[in-house]
């Protein structure tokens, strides 16, 4: 029993974790120019994200070839190494997938 | 006189937000000063919305942005009359309309702190400047 219950925790953390520094890397490559990480993931919808980061990210390059600045940094070591995770926590936070706090009918999340 | 005007532009601009409560009256007034509509819905019983009022729309640099961008307009989910591709399911919704009434960029879904807001009034005024250009 407390050896599920650890793995249950090592499971639960490591996936914490893993979204953690999927937003610690938004916040050091996007911030400066698309604002808090909820709001940035939640600029598309969780299949954009995936297909902008198809291809070691070819699409969420085009987008950015007027913008040197941004440019730079999705071609540095830093951005290559931690796209997974910044790709999961733009998924999990997507449009369609994070928490919209709003009412629909008499429901307000 | 001039100097006085000068000074008291970024007061002006941050003065509180002149919501428009017609549909018709608001795209008027856009084809006029040739700016996008801000639309905000909201419903009676919304505490969200009413939250956005409260802690966004009192905000300095949110009614800067706003007064200086936008055609503000505050729609009533169930009681005003406004075409129905406005029809949404949530509320809040922010939805940005050019002067002739059509969407251009999405729409802003639910709550959203002033920073995150106004990151997204950024992202609609840059859409915008390259709609209205290649329109052009
Ligand atoms: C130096 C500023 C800068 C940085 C850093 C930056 N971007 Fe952008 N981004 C832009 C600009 C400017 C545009 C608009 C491009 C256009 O419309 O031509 C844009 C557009 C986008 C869009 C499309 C938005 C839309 O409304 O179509 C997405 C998605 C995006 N960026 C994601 C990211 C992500 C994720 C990161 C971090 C890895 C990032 N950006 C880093 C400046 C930046």
């Amino acid at each position: 029993m407390k050896k599920i219950a650890l793995l249950f925790i090592t499971i639960v953390s490591i996936g914490y974790s893993y979204s953690a520094k999927g937003m610690v890397t938004y916040k050091k490559l996007c911030y400066s120019c698309h604002g808090p990480a909820f709001k940035g993931a939640a600029m598309m919808e969780s299949h954009e994200w995936r297909s902008l980061f198809a291809n070691k990210a070819t699409g969420l390059k085009a987008l950015h070839e007027n913008s040197q600045k941004a440019i730079e940094r999705l071609n540095s070591s830093y951005f290559n190494r931690r796209a997974q995770a910044l790709e999961n926590f733009l998924i999990n936070n997507a449009r369609d997938k994070g928490i919209v706090r709003g009412c629909d009918g008499l429901n307000c999340g | 006189m001039k100097k006085i005007l000068l000074l008291s532009l970024p007061l002006l601009l941050s003065a509180r937000i002149e919501w428009l409560n017609s549909y018709t009256e608001a795209i008027k007034k856009a084809q006029t000063a040739n700016r996008p509509i801000l639309v905000f819905i909201e419903s009676e019983y919304c505490s969200w919305c009413k939250k956005m009022k409260r802690e966004v729309f009192t905000k300095t640099e949110i009614q800067r942005i706003i007064n200086g961008n936008f055609i503000p307009l505050k729609l009533d989910k169930d009681r005003s009359s406004y075409p129905k591709e406005l029809s949404v399911k949530l509320v809040p919704t922010t939805i940005f309309l050019t002067p002739e009434g059509k969407k251009f960029t999405r729409s802003v879904l639910g709550y959203w702190e002033p920073k995150s807001y106004g990151s997204f009034l950024s992202d609609a005024i840059r859409r915008y400047k390259k709609f209205s250009s290649k329109v052009q």
